[in-house]
């Protein structure tokens, strides 16, 4: 989070000064990344390019401090996931041989990978394995630091039910967590 | 309830560890990352540590796209829409706008010109004035214009059919605003024919009024399809009737 500066900073970069946009991005980017990735793995950077030339073309009409800002670029950001989801479901081309998936190797378990390095990218990938509707609440609660009630407008559920699916989320999460570690030790 | 204060459905399974219910504050901290491994609640160690890496600062990858964001920005940007937006974009909205004004204007003025001329016609109409002034202005004025606002303006029907009765059946003008004004109501023609056979020479100008009038049949047409609208209401709504019968 950027702070009390961030109202100068988002002045100065929707005036077009270069230097504050990149604190603007540097500071939103990462956690974009990351709930992009468990959104549309392997199209992260695309949305999030789409993403900011958005955000850029909107930064003059933009108002709000910086939940809201984020709340933004979030918002923009599931948009151009869903709409790539979409025109790919429209082409079908999501469909793979299942000779080049054969030759492929098999990826690591994700709590197992989480459990021993704790990178962000593990931890984001052992998110993503939750439910879909669970995995987004708590990557934009976590990743997005966003609001219970930001959460709820971005996605299009009640805030009670945003803080049910955050506790399921949660609760899974731990269960196969400690399933992962009882079954280390018992190796 | 279970006997820990979870439901049956959060209980564990036989041999594997239990994993206690949150409280709203705990799932807070957790999520905002204040609540590190070694305060969690049992069983949430290994969760406060993923959400912690989940949030955490970013990784040498992820900050690798800085100079295309920022060549975006250049080229995208307010300060590149500051150099291109101009004269031209403003050029080019403002046709359109002034067009949209003057055609707003112009149809502002046409109607108010047609308000002007209801009005005048409503005026000349015989029987909404004085039986003198409507005689004397229906005969140059009235027959063209004057059908047409006669049938159009509302309460100079109710007063035409008195009007075909009273003083317009020797007057060969007046016919002819009557037959227009009648002819959207009920059938008065028998009346008005009785006086217009003096007013024959009035017939030309049928052909005028008769154009003109159709907008005035429109909105009366228009109750017409109402009820004919509802007819095929009533067809759905009796079926459903000996549905609520039965």
């Amino acid at each position: 989070m950027i702070g009390p500066s961030f109202e100068a900073v988002l002045d100065a970069a929707a005036g077009g000064d270069e230097a504050a946009f990149g604190i603007l991005w540097r500071d939103v980017q990462p956690g974009l990344l990351r709930y992009l990735d468990a959104l549309a793995p392997g199209a992260a950077e695309d949305l999030a390019s789409e993403t900011w030339l958005r955000i850029v073309q909107g930064l003059e009409r933009f108002a709000g401090d910086e939940r809201a800002f984020r709340g933004w670029v979030f918002t923009v950001a599931r948009h151009r996931a869903v709409d790539r989801w979409r025109r790919r479901v429209r082409r079908h081309d999501e469909l793979v041989p299942s000779d080049v998936l054969a030759d492929l190797p098999a990826p690591d378990d994700p709590a197992g990978a989480a459990v021993d390095a704790i990178s962000s990218r593990a931890a984001v990938a052992l998110i993503a394995t939750l439910p879909p509707d669970q995995a987004e609440v708590v990557l934009l609660r976590v990743v997005a630091g966003l609001e219970v009630a930001q959460v709820a407008a971005i996605t299009g559920k009640r805030p009670g039910n945003v803080r049910v699916l955050t506790h399921r989320a949660l609760r899974r999460l731990a269960g196969r967590l400690s399933e992962v570690a009882r079954v280390r030790g018992a190796v | 309830m279970g006997p820990d204060g979870v439901f049956p459905a959060e209980m564990p399974e036989p041999g594997r560890p239990l994993v206690a219910a949150l409280d709203d504050n705990t799932v807070e901290r957790l999520v905002a990352g204040r609540l590190g491994p070694d305060d969690a609640p049992p069983g949430y160690a290994g969760v406060a540590r993923v959400l912690q890496a989940a949030g955490g600062p970013a990784g040498p990858g992820e900050l690798a796209g800085r100079d295309a964001a920022l060549a975006m920005f250049r080229a995208h940007g307010p300060a590149s829409r500051a150099q291109g937006r101009s004269r031209p974009a403003v050029r080019r909205r403002g046709p359109g706008r002034v067009r949209g004004r003057l055609v707003a204007l112009a149809l502002a003025g046409v109607v108010a010109a047609g308000g002007l001329w209801l009005a005048d016609g409503a005026r000349n109409v015989p029987g909404l004035g004085s039986p003198t002034g409507g005689v004397g202005s229906g005969g140059p004025g009235s027959t063209g214009p004057g059908s047409a606002t006669a049938g159009q303006v509302a309460p100079a029907r109710p007063t035409t059919p008195p009007v075909t009765g009273a003083g317009g059946d020797g007057r060969a003008t007046a016919g002819t605003p009557e037959r227009s004004g009648t002819r959207p109501g009920v059938s008065p023609g028998g009346g008005s024919a009785h006086g217009a056979r003096p007013a024959r020479p009035a017939r030309p100008p049928r052909p005028t009024p008769e154009p003109e009038p159709e907008p005035t049949p429109k909105p009366e047409p228009k109750p017409k399809p109402t009820p004919e609208k509802s007819r095929p209401d009533p067809t759905p709504r009796n079926t459903p009737k000996p549905k609520h019968q039965r």
